[in-house]
Formats: structure tokens, C-alpha cells, sequence
């Protein structure tokens, strides 16, 4: 039996029109400002979060310390990311974790300001792959008779774990 | 098939195929790329977002781990307004769990920890009118080439970074930190075996007499850390008093050998305490606890068979503006 697990990424930046995307937006850029004072220089700090990571390798602790301000807005979903149905379109894409990532961010522009949310499905049983969708169950301690989803292969949507 | 047919097939599937992108178009307005004229997206059953606060904010910041109940009261004052409580002041604080582990990404690509479980063991609280801010959270343990720690990051209220510095715990016999360590009942494993203690600890070596802590307590009933943190938070303005509040001045004489003096000065009738701890931070005494009046008080303390030693006297002065501590560490002959 082939279990897999999905992850999708989302990127969030100041042209994201979602309210929720906007709050993540606004709370990670307030939380950087606070966080990226750990690392950065006070007399000559780096401006952006690249060149600040280049030059304190520890500055990589920012990806988890600014998702902490995301959290509360991750935990509202429920588990359940509702812009990824399935092909029925009325059950959503399931995850247990996440994961945030800065893609870039300035502490004197908010419109630098861009990160990634990746979405990890819990793990689920690979049934096939069917006219370009994945057809999983989450049904992963049975053997035959499966509940299934068919989630559509699309961009930002990849098999993260693979075990056969 | 004759090649005019083939060609009028071939302009049907033609025209099928320009059906196909309209329909990826509208299947992208409900993803990220929402277009400039899209329909308002309805959030098709989604949550209907709120803003809250960073899932720091909180007083109390166990999450999912376990271990042997802890307070930890840390109280701010501003070394620019003669060491009044500085209230407003965003304090964050992050320390390892019973096993000396930190709430963090793991080493590898995919976080392997939950969402709702990850962030244990960080608080962040805003000091009240008396400076001080209160966590619950469990007993640190420790982690090979550090002595037990708590770290602090604290900034002013618009978030600038004012202060990064680190709590110390007091160790030996009967300190807390051994205690705590050798609860296995509460599941702390590792004992004080290879444990990295002050002295030899790279962050607390050059002295620890500005970050150590004071802790009461007991396993059965939790520990209780409290300490004082100075920073350099808005200076006083023009019209406002620059008198302290208090003053707390070394006794003398000291080393001391029967009985010594504790100079205070205080500006308004307070309420006094002074409570005598040893550097276990074990409560040994409180021999003062009464009103004084305003002006410079000698605190005169007996011997009363105190047995030699170093000792931290900490007093805490109660009057209409607020609640003061402060400590001093005495040397008994």
C-alpha cells in the first residue's frame, strides 16, 4: 500500500486580497520587526531579510519565530484548507502541520513583505492517480473498502512523502 | 478522412481547447491570483478570520509539554527614571521543556511537529502598573553545555528592542534546579550528571549577580521564580519627578559580624519588607516587616545565628505608587 503526503504552498504578500492573508500579512511583518532586533545589527542593521541571513546564519530561526504570529490565524482553519477542495468541491484539503517561510521581507518597506505557508496533509493511503488527480483515503489503517478524495494535480501541490 | 474534414474536426477540438483556459481562469479566481475583476470570493465555508494575537501573548505557555509547575514573575524597571517599575514594556521569554528541548522547526525539510502543539514553553506579556509580568509554565530542565536558563527579550511598547538577556538559577544542594532535576516522577531524567553549572557556563562565567534569580518552592506544590530586570526604558520627562522612589544602599559593615545596617530611603510612607534568602534562593528569614516613614531608614539586622555565608537580602517597599523590590547580596563572617 503506497502512503503519501501532500503539501501545498501558499504565498502571501501585500497584493494577497483575502482578509485572512491580509491579517497573517500585517501580524508576520509586525512580529518580524520585533523578532529580526535578535539578530540584526542595532547600528547597522540589514535591511532586508536576505542580506541579514547571509550575514547571521542563526537569523534562520526567524521562519519559526514569525509564524508564531500566524498560528492563531492557521489554528481558525480548523485543519482543513478550504481553498484546496477536492473535485467534488465539498471537502477541503486536510493538514496537521504547517509551515511558514519568509520569502523576503524589508524593515523599512511592508510592501517587500512576502512569505509562504506550506499546508501538510496527515498521511494518506495513494490509491492511483486518475485523469490528473491523486485519488487518496485517509483511511490509512485499512486494507480494501476506502472512503476516498480525488485532489486535482495543480500548481503548488506536491507529494511530499512517499512510502511504499 | 478526406483533409478538408480533418481540418473542420481539427477547428472543433480547436474550439473546445479555447474553452479550457476561461475555465482554469475561473478555478484561479477562487486560488491566490485573483484577478482585478473576479467576483467577491465568497471564503466557501471557510472561517471567518478574526484578528488575534500573536499565539504568544498568553500567561500561560505549557502547551502540550509536562513537568513541575513553575511561575516565573519577572518585574521591569527603567534605569532611565531612577528604577521605577516600567509598565508597558513588551516582555517575551522562551525556555527548553523538562528534557532540554525549545519549541521550534525541526532539522529536517517538513515540520514533524503539530500546529497546535509548537509553539510551547514562548510567552509574551506587557508589564502591568507595577512593571511586572507573570507566566505559568513548567520547570526548565537542561540541555549539555548550559547551566539551567531562561531567556528574556524585552522591548518598549512600540516594539523596539530594549534589552536581550538571560535568567540564572540558583544551584547546589537543595536548589531547586537539583530538586526539579531529580523528580523522575515528574519526568526529569537526567539528574545533575554532567550538568554545566554556572561557573563553567559560557553565558553566565564572568558572574551572575545581575541575572540570578531568586526561587522558592517545592516539587509538590511548584516553584516560584522571581527576578528584577533593569533596562534602559524612556527617560523621565521635563515635568516629571525625578525623584526615586526608593533607594536601597549596601549594609555595612559588611562582611558583617554581629548585627549590620541597611540604609533606605524612601519618599512617601511605605510599607516594608525584607525577607532574607540564602543563595539556594531558599527563604531563611523575614525580619523586617513594618510602615516606615518617608526619608533615610537604617535597617538594623541581628546575627540571630545566621551561620556564615553569602546571602541576598531583597526588599520590597509598598506605598501609593506602586510595589518595589529590590536585592542586595550580604556577606555574613
Amino acid at each position: 500500500m503506497t502512503k503519501i503526503r501532500l503539501a501545498y504552498r501558499m504565498v502571501i504578500d501585500s497584493a494577497s486580497t483575502f482578509v485572512w492573508d491580509k491579517y497573517i500579512f500585517e501580524d508576520t511583518y509586525k512580529e518580524y520587526l520585533m523578532q529580526q532586533q535578535l539578530f540584526n545589527s542595532k547600528e547597522n542593521p540589514k535591511l532586508t531579510f536576505r542580506e541579514l541571513l547571509s550575514e547571521n546564519e542563526k537569523a534562520n530561526q526567524l521562519h519559526f519565530l514569525v509564524s508564531m504570529a500566524a498560528n492563531s490565524y492557521v489554528v481558525q482553519l480548523k485543519g482543513h484548507f478550504h481553498r484546496v477542495s477536492d473535485v467534488l468541491g465539498n471537502h477541503y484539503f486536510p493538514f496537521t502541520n504547517y509551515e511558514l517561510d519568509i520569502v523576503n521581507t524589508d524593515i523599512t518597506d511592508i510592501t517587500k513583505h512576502k512569505i509562504g505557508i506550506t499546508f501538510y496533509s496527515p498521511m494518506l493511503v495513494l490509491l492511483d492517480t486518475i485523469n490528473h488527480q491523486y485519488l487518496v483515503s485517509t483511511e490509512v489503517e485499512k486494507d480494501n473498502g476506502f472512503q476516498t478524495l480525488a485532489f486535482a494535480m495543480q500548481p503548488n501541490l506536491a507529494i511530499c512523502y512517499y512510502e511504499k | 478522412m478526406e483533409r478538408k474534414d480533418f481540418l473542420k474536426n481539427s477547428i472543433g477540438f480547436l474550439g473546445l481547447a479555447v474553452a479550457v483556459p476561461s475555465l482554469l481562469k475561473a478555478k484561479d479566481m477562487n486560488g491566490e491570483n485573483a484577478l482585478a475583476c473576479s467576483v467577491t470570493n465568497s471564503e466557501t465555508a471557510g472561517p471567518f478570520p478574526t484578528i488575534t494575537p500573536a499565539s504568544l501573548v498568553r500567561t500561560n505557555m505549557i502547551g502540550d509539554r509536562t513537568g513541575i509547575p513553575f511561575t516565573i514573575n519577572i518585574n521591569i524597571n527603567n534605569t532611565n527614571a531612577n528604577c521605577a517599575a516600567l509598565q508597558g514594556a513588551i516582555v517575551d521569554i522562551w525556555h527548553c521543556d523538562k528534557d532540554g528541548y525549545y519549541s521550534q522547526y525541526g532539522g529536517t525539510a517538513m515540520q514533524t511537529v503539530n500546529y497546535t502543539t509548537n509553539t510551547f514553553l514562548r510567552g509574551r506579556q506587557t508589564t502591568d502598573t507595577n512593571g511586572l509580568a507573570s507566566f505559568t509554565s513548567i520547570f526548565p530542565g537542561w540541555y549539555s553545555g548550559r547551566a539551567t536558563h531562561i531567556h528574556v527579550h524585552i522591548y518598549n511598547a512600540a516594539g523596539t528592542s530594549l534589552l536581550v538577556t538571560q535568567i540564572a538559577f540558583p544551584e547546589g544542594a537543595g536548589s531547586a534546579v537539583v530538586l526539579a532535576n531529580a523528580s523522575t516522577a515528574n519526568g526529569y531524567t537526567k539528574g545533575m550528571t554532567g550538568y554545566t553549572y554556572n561557573a563553567s557556563d559560557n553565558v553566565f562565567s564572568d558572574g551572575v549577580t545581575n541575572e540570578m534569580s531568586t526561587i522558592t518552592g517545592s516539587v509538590a506544590d511548584g516553584f516560584v521564580l522571581n527576578h528584577t530586570i533593569y533596562v534602559a526604558g524612556p527617560t523621565l520627562g521635563i515635568d516629571e519627578a525625578s525623584q526615586p522612589v526608593f533607594g536601597l544602599g549596601q549594609n555595612y559593615p559588611n562582611p558583617m559580624k554581629n548585627s549590620t545596617t541597611i540604609p533606605l530611603t524612601i519618599n512617601s510612607d511605605s510599607k516594608v519588607t525584607l525577607q532574607l534568602f540564602d543563595l539556594m534562593g531558599r527563604l531563611i528569614a523575614t525580619p523586617i516587616n513594618t510602615t516606615l516613614s518617608y526619608g533615610t531608614n537604617s535597617l538594623v539586622l541581628d546575627r540571630n545565628g545566621l551561620s556564615s555565608g553569602y546571602y541576598i537580602y531583597k526588599v520590597k517597599v509598598v506605598n501609593a505608587n506602586g510595589t518595589f523590590e529590590q536585592s542586595k547580596k550580604m556577606l555574613v563572617e
